[in-house]
This record gives C-alpha cells, structure tokens and sequence, in this order.
C-alpha cells in the first residue's frame, strides 16, 4: 500500500519539480502585413502549392478578418489571436525567384572525377567492413534498438579524424565552437520548423512521465544553437556571427528502402553543423559562402560530388533556398546526399525573436545552416571510393595527419569478430 | 463414530442389501487406521492396478472409495455422503482399550474428538502458490517489480528472451560469512534470511521436479521396451497410465515453479557484488596526490560567464563557447591520443541501450533517476521492461550492449577498449552547476582479462596511466580508493581521479576506474571457453575523463583559464 502511494505521489509530483523551460519561446512574430494581405494572397497560394501544399491560406485570410474586427480587450481576443498563429506558423518560407520554376535538382557543379575501378567491382560499405570488421550493426535490436551500430578501430579513429579535420577547417575560418546540449524543450525545436506533436515524428522525447513533458532529443545541432540565440539582439557590427558545433544527432525516422541500407539512414549520428546569423542584405552572399566552403572541406577528401540546386517541393519550410551536396558512392552505385546548407531568412528569428540593431533601426536577423561533415555518410562515401580491391582503404591525404600518419585501413584484427551464444530452451 | 438411525426395522431393505457382505466396505476404525501418516499416503499414491476403477489413481481416503477421474472425485468431495463421513470420523473409534476401561481397568477417558478435513488430492499447484506467496508476503517484498534481465513462464510469451543470466547464488552461499560481511559493509538494507527462504522454496520445487523427470525417464524406457514385445498386456497399459500421470505432475508443477523462480531469482539479482580485497572498509583513502590544493574563492560559473564560456539555461541545457568548446573537444582528443598509444582500441558507441542491459548493470532500469527513458511512441502496450534509455556511447551500458552474451576467444583476453561519447545522467539536482549536469562529454573505457589478478595488472598499469596523464596537464588532483559503502551494487572496487572545487570547497570526481570482477558479465552472459567450459571474464571499466566536472574545476583553480597547451587545436595533429 505504502508503494501504491508513493508510485501515486511521484506520477503526480515529478512533473511539477521537473517542469523546466515552461514557455521560454516567445510568441512568434509573423510578418502579417505580407501574409495577411490580400494582394499578396495569389504568390502565397503559388507558394504553398510548389511547397509540398502544407498551410491553409484562405483559412489564415478569414481568420484574420475576425481578428482584425476584435478589440484587444474582448475575451476571445487571445484564442483567435493563439488560432490565427498556430494556421500562419505552419506556412512556409518564400522561396528564391530563381528556383520557383524548377522541378527537378539543378546540377550547378562536379567536383572531383569518379574514381575508377578498372574493372574492380567496387563494394558497398556494408560488405566491406563485414569483411574488415569495422562496424557491428548486426543482432542490436534486442540490446540497443533498432539500427543501432558501432564503429570498431581503426574506423572510430577514423571518425575522430574526420571531426578534427572539420572542425579545425571552420575555425581557420573564423567560426565559433559552441558546445551544444542534445535534450531540448519541445519550443525551441517547434521554432526551427520541426513538428513534434504529430504521433509519427521525426523527434525522439523523453518518457513525459518521468521526465517532465517538455524535452525532447535534438534532430540537429542547428535546433540547439538556435535555443542558444533565441530572444537576443545583435549589434551589425558583430554579424554575421559564424557558429560550428558538434553533436550527436537523433532522428526518429527509419526506411526499410533497399537504397538505405546499413548505415545509410540511422537513429543518432556525430555531426559537424555550421550556423550562420547574417544581416537581412547579406544573407544571399552567405548562402553562396557557405556552399563554397563546404566545397572546399569537402573536395581535399577525393571523392566525386555534385552540387545541387534544390526545387520547391524539395525544401521544406523553413528554407527559402537550398543546395544540397550529393557524394558519388561506388559500392550502391549511386548518389547519396552528404551534406546540404539552407538560408532560412528570417524564418526562425521571427519565431525564435533573434533581432539586429543598424542605425537605430531594429530588424530579424537572417540565419543559415549547413552541413560540414555528417559522419556516416561521409563514411560511407570514403571508404566505397577509397577501396581497394586487396582489401585495403585508402585515407585521404589531408586526414592521416589526423590518424597518426596511417596511410590505410587495414581488416580489424585487435576487436575479436562477433560469437553470439544460442540460447538454451 | 456410528451413523445412527431412528428406526431400525421398518423400511430397511436398501440397508439390508447394503450391509450384505459382498458390500461390505471398509470400517470407520479401519479406515482411522488408514488416516495414519505413512499409510495415508501409500494410499494415496497406489500402484496402476487395471481392475479398480480409475486404476486406483483418485482414492478417497475417508470413505474409501476409488473413482474414475479428478474431477469425479473432486465432485465426490462436495458432496453430503462425503461430508457425513467426516463427521463421522470425528470420534475417536471405540477399541479394546477403551472396554477395558469401562470395565473397570483404569480410568475413564473421554474420547478425543478430532478436526477431519478432506484429504489433499495431489495438487501441489494451489498449496505450493499459496507457500510461496506467503513466503514472498513474510520476507516483506511487497514490490511486483518484474526483472528485464531475467523472464520466465508466461512472461516470455509477450517478452522476447534475449539472454537468461547465470546465477550463481548457490556457490555464493557456501561462503555465506562472506556474503552476510559484504552485505554489512555496503550498509546494504537486504535481508539475507529473506532472500535464502525465497530460494530454499525454488530449490525444493526444482528438486521435486527433477525428481519427477526423472522418474518419467525411467517409465519411458521401460515402456519403450514393452510395446515391442508385448503391446497390449496390462503392465504395458499400466505403465502407460502411470507415465500419463506423472507428465500431469510435471505440468502442474510448471505454474508454481515459474512463480517461485521469479522471485527467487529477481531477490537474487539484487544482491551486491563481492568486495575487493583493496577496497577500504569505511574512510576514502587516498593514494596519490600531485601539486597542492588551489586556494581561492573562486566559482567557475561566474567566471565562465565573464570570460563569455558557459550559457547556463538549465541542467539538461549548457552551452559552453569559444575556448570552453575548444578545450572539450581538445581534452577528449587528448585522452584519446594517449589511450591509443597505449594499446587502447577505440570504438565510436550508439547512445541508447534496452533496459535489459540497463538492468544487467546492476542499474534500475524502472527508476527515472538512473537513466533517462525515451517517450515510448509506437502503438503497443508499455512494457516497463523493455524501454530505451538514453545512456550515451561513453557509457557502461553501451560496451555491455555490444558484449551481452558474447562468447570471446580465450587469446583475445584480456583486451582494453575506449571511447570517445556522451555520457547522459538525470542531473540530480537543479541547482546551476557544471558538476552535475545531465549532459557529459566523457572519454570511457572498457577492458575484460581471464582472471582476478590480470585484472588488478590492469587496474594499476590504468591507475600508473592516469597519474601520468592528469600530471602533464599541471593541475592538483589525487587519487582515491572509494570506501565500501559508497559503492555501487555491481562495483567490487573503485579508484577515483578528484579535483578540488573552491566554490563548493570539496573534491569532485572528474575520473573513475571500477572493478567488477565476473559480476556484469555472469549477469549479461558475456563468456569465454576454455578447455571446453565456459568461463565469465573480469571487467573493469570506467570514464576516464568527465569534461564538464573537468572544465569546472579547471576555471577554479588559481591561475587564469587558458587552454592547456596540448589541448590546442595545433596539437590535433601528429
């Protein structure tokens, strides 16, 4: 009985002493005067429809008729004004006048030529680190979940190269380290145009139970360095305000597609994120920046890449424009997307409340993101172009400093390989 | 002890023919014979003899009548002519003694009226559920926390068994001094009596059914060899009935079995590990130390926040920035170097575990204080057994995940692995502080060898490591031996790297090596085979390196914060 009731009392009493970061986002501030007006209403609907179709404008539009008859006063002024944001909140970005027309990518550049084989049929990752034993990913379900893996040897250490090489790059160019946190309140990821309360997302929570209904695992450090900036005003002289972070990664999303097998598409993955703050007029010349450093971290690497220029419906809604990196993987014989960087203009500041101060004047700031090293992928993308057929990785120049000067990667023999035991019935 | 009737001769036919001879049955007294222990129960258990009814296997003992099945005489036992019979058996039969008596020998006794009750068919379901309930009621554990290690009976139908842990409860007991010592020392707050009660229970059930199973080998192999020759004689049909009967044994045995194993088993496996032999009894004692305690007043989040490092919005949520950032990564690039130097091989680990591995930890898997647990969002039921934690790659747990029943060749032994994560604890405090926060950059590591004493090599080459690592860096730290009591349950020893706080003027533990011996890998069935048997390794394991705990102790010591020099980004490189 006594159990019953403190089971009883800690169900009622662990969300009230644990509730944290209660309502720290601020009310996101939409441009109404673009979004509700009806001059405006024909670019928006086009928007909206080259976008995936997520937002009801016309809904937004009436709604916004009632709501400009209310007085502030009247006691339904705060529900149709909650209403009214939670329909304009779901609307996307503006898009890039250059890329409304686009249906498909548009290639922009090749990097680096393919690599080849000379009749070798190359191997893809999965097999050849079977093979060397370099990863486990095999019989985790029952221990860590579903896709779960571990870097073994001299592949964990290749990782750590990795990580090195990157962030040393970003600081040489004149980023900021921040180290994030990786449990998030649910406002903060809301804010960077992620949905969480849908059933199936992308995000994973902590148990509402024991934990406080508040936090969730971050999907990328993007979201964790936009909470460190929400509600702060700059200075025009400090922008733009480069930041680099390197976190762990959680996404709840799976696909069982042939395509993304192995470790392809995974739970929670180390990454290397830049994030830029920008004034309004510079933003478009960052965005460009951006895609030229990424190039540059990424070419020293040796393998083929194209950059790609995203369509509409390829965006999602925060970003107004998008290039994406595609690495050539030999072994799936196909490209996979390595690496992206997005301007979100002031998609995230208006609901996140990071403005600038210039000339007296005060306005949201434009932010961008991008990928400098997702290291799965990478992974993968480096040791399928880097194989060789005796059974060998190449390590790319630029990183064996960083791997006390090995030159390859050689089969795994300090980690035994896996014995399971059967179990007896 | 007589059915009495008012009228004995009018309306008598049905008593005249019962009482013919050929009727007869057995008397009250014989049958008050019968009730004596020994002979009531060869009554009860009586050979397979065809021409009896039921084979003579369901015998009422106080009427003495045989009936065809269970249920028969489950329903005979309900019934008047039954209950009447009780009664009757009530007084104490009249006897030659007690003529005597009435003659004139000796004196008058009155004669001793008993309580009858109805015989126990062989049912040792009920009876044995309702003693080890009652039991599991005495020892006072009254939690129904179920096990994620350990699963049995009906559970496993909804529960996958991954691995079944090895019990060695048995062996311990034999040095039961010892265990009683461990317990006292850890001021652990079980009670060994209750735990031995609960798992004499599971043994006498267990040996009752090998018992059994062994009998029906026996009946097995004789049968087989009477259906070849001669298929259809009665001792071939009595052996038949007879095996039937003892398979109904096994399979009512099954139920209270699995109950008693349950929670044998789960008490068990709250039982500490054994204690180092170096492990001191009550003090910390401290076995190293190097430079001198700083002296100042200084608190590290105040200076973090003028010099613009650390953004504190809550436990779950620290940022630290500029050289904060670089020192965290450059201090764990660091350690990694040295570890790799030293023959360490590095592994890059996933963040969440099951709470099967939580458990075989020696961790609370249910308690949301341990661990943090993920939001459970598919649509089936919640098992509090098989959730996912959040632990972090630079933890315990995830090496476990990745060796739970695992069997090793016996050359890879011992090896030593490290890596480079997070380490994710509920921070058990709100206060603002970098030295409990919930979120960790940590570098850990993991090693097994085949014996106790490799383990203590390996425990001081780690310690000699750690000395020299932490000495380079030029801060004070010591080393020390954590007492008994501090212990966690799985630990048998701890040896701990602490720096001084000014603020909280105390030391902080910024790194850690524990020895476990065969405890977690007995409980997650991590193996070795050698010489044809199988062998549980010897664990240590611990963090190395716990950046935040680290930074903060660092930003208090007396001189100015700067990146130490081998933390810098140009020593990355090689």
């Amino acid at each position: 009985m006594i159990n019953n009731f403190n089971r009883f009392n800690r169900n009622c009493m662990k969300p009230n002493t644990w509730l944290r970061f209660i309502s720290t986002a601020p009310v996101p501030d939409i441009d109404l005067s673009y979004y509700c007006n009806p001059k405006h209403a024909l670019e928006i609907e086009n928007n909206i429809k080259i976008r995936k179709g997520v937002g009801d404008l016309w809904r937004v539009l009436n709604m916004y008729d009632i709501f400009k008859t209310i007085a502030p006063t009247d006691k339904d002024y705060q529900n149709i004004r909650h209403d009214l944001y939670k329909e304009l909140c779901i609307l996307p970005n503006k898009t890039h006048s250059s890329v409304i027309n686009y249906i498909d990518p548009h290639i922009l550049a090749e990097v680096n030529p393919k690599k080849d084989f000379k009749g070798y049929a190359p191997l893809e990752f999965s097999e050849m680190t079977r093979r060397l034993n370099l990863v486990r990913t095999d019989k985790l379900g029952h221990t860590c979940g579903h896709k779960s893996y571990y870097f073994l040897g001299e592949l964990a250490e290749l990782e750590e190269a990795l990580i090195k090489y990157t962030v040393n790059k970003l600081l040489l160019n004149d980023f900021k380290l921040v180290s994030v946190p990786d449990i998030l309140p649910r406002k903060v990821l809301e804010s960077c145009g992620m949905t969480v309360n849908t059933d199936r997302t992308q995000i994973y929570s902590l148990d509402p139970v024991h934990h406080g209904p508040d936090l969730c695992l971050s999907g990328t450090s993007e979201m964790s360095l936009a909470g460190l900036l929400m509600n702060t005003l700059h200075a025009k002289r400090d922008l733009p305000l480069k930041l680099a972070a390197v976190s762990r990664c959680y996404r709840a999303e799976t696909s069982n597609v042939i395509e993304e097998r192995g470790i392809y598409r995974v739970h929670q993955f180390t990454k290397v994120e830049m994030f830029i703050v920008t004034s309004k007029s510079q933003s478009e010349d960052m965005l460009e920046y951006l895609r030229r450093l990424q190039e540059e971290l990424f070419k020293p690497l040796d393998f083929n890449m194209r950059i790609l220029d995203m369509p509409p419906h390829e965006l999602g809604a925060p970003a107004y424009r998008k290039y994406d990196i595609e690495a050539w993987m030999p072994g799936r014989n196909n490209y996979g997307e390595i690496s992206s960087c997005s301007n979100c203009t002031d998609y995230q500041s208006r609901r996140l409340n990071i403005k600038y101060v210039h000339d007296n004047e005060i306005n949201y700031v434009h932010t961008l993101n991008g990928t400098a090293c997702a290291v799965p992928r990478m992974l993968i993308t480096l040791l399928e172009t880097h194989q060789d057929p005796k059974g060998k990785i190449y390590i790319p120049e630029v990183l064996q400093p960083y791997m006390s000067k090995k030159v390859y990667i050689t089969r795994n023999t300090v980690v035994p390989e896996l014995k399971l035991m059967k179990i007896k019935r | 002890m007589t059915y009495k009737r008012k009228k004995y001769h009018t309306g008598d036919t049905h008593l005249k023919k019962r009482w013919r001879v050929r009727n007869r049955k057995k008397d009250l007294d014989q049958i008050d014979e019968d009730l004596k222990e020994g002979k009531s129960e060869k009554l009860l258990n009586q050979d397979v003899d065809l021409d009896l009814p039921g084979a003579a296997q369901h015998y009422c003992l106080h009427c003495a009548r045989y009936f065809v099945d269970e249920q028969a005489l489950n329903e005979h036992f309900k019934t008047k002519v039954h209950k009447r019979r009780l009664k009757a058996l009530e007084l104490e039969p009249y006897s030659i003694e007690e003529s005597e008596r009435a003659a004139g020998h000796g004196n008058f006794k009155q004669a001793v009226k008993r309580k009858i009750v109805t015989q126990n068919t062989e049912k040792p379901t009920d009876e044995d559920v309702k003693k080890i309930l009652s039991k599991v009621w005495d020892s006072k554990i009254t939690s129904r926390r179920h096990s994620a290690l350990f699963v049995n009976g009906a559970k496993a139908t909804e529960h996958f068994i991954y691995l079944t842990p090895h019990i060695d409860f048995a062996e311990r007991l034999q040095k039961r001094e010892q265990l009683q010592k461990v317990l006292q020392l850890r001021k652990s707050n079980i009670v060994l009596e209750n735990v031995e009660s609960l798992w004499q229970v599971y043994e006498d059930l267990n040996t009752k059914k090998e018992e059994y199973s062994k009998r029906k080998e026996e009946i097995s192999r004789e049968l087989g060899k009477l259906i070849k020759n001669d298929p259809d004689s009665n001792t071939t049909k009595k052996f038949k009935i007879q095996s039937d009967l003892i398979k109904d044994n096994l399979k009512k045995l099954k139920a209270p079995l699995w109950s008693a194993e349950e929670a044998a088993i789960i008490e068990v496996l709250k039982l500490p590990n054994n204690l180092h032999n170096r492990t001191p009894n009550e003090e910390k004692k401290i076995i190293h130390t190097y430079l001198h305690r700083p002296d100042n007043n200084k608190d590290h989040l105040k200076i973090g926040r003028e010099l613009n490092l650390i953004e504190l919005k809550k436990n779950e949520n620290y940022y630290l920035k500029g050289n904060a950032a670089i020192f965290e990564l450059g201090a764990k690039f660091y350690f990694s170097k040295v570890l790799r130097e030293n023959k360490f091989v590095q592994f890059s680990n996933p963040d969440f575990v099951k709470s099967l591995i939580v458990e075989g930890c020696g961790q609370d898997h249910t308690s949301a204080d341990n661990t943090f647990i993920l939001h459970h969002d598919e649509d089936s039921k919640v098992n509090i057994d098989s959730r996912v934690h959040l632990t972090g790659g630079g933890s315990l747990c995830s090496f476990l995940a990745y060796h739970a029943k695992n069997i090793l060749y016996p050359k890879v032994l011992p090896f030593k692995y490290f890596t480079m994560g997070r380490q994710y604890v509920p921070a058990p405090s709100e206060e603002d502080s970098l030295f409990h926060v919930s979120q960790s950059s940590v570098i850990e590591m993991f090693g097994a060898a085949k014996s106790a004493e490799d383990l203590d090599q390996m425990l001081d080459s780690l310690v000699e490591l750690l000395k020299n690592t932490y000495s380079k860096l030029g801060y004070h730290f010591r080393l020390s031996l954590i007492p008994a009591d501090k212990l966690f349950m799985w630990e048998s020893h701890r040896v701990v790297a602490e720096m001084y706080s000014t603020s909280l003027k105390d030391y902080i533990e910024v790194a850690n090596v524990s020895l476990s011996g065969d405890f977690i890998s007995k409980r997650l069935m991590l193996t070795y085979v050698e010489n044809k048997q199988n062998k549980f390794p010897h664990i240590i394991s611990g963090t190395l390196l716990n950046v935040p705990k680290f930074l903060g102790c660092v930003l208090e010591h007396d001189a100015d914060f700067s990146v130490p020099k081998l933390f810098k980004v140009e020593n990355w490189t090689l």
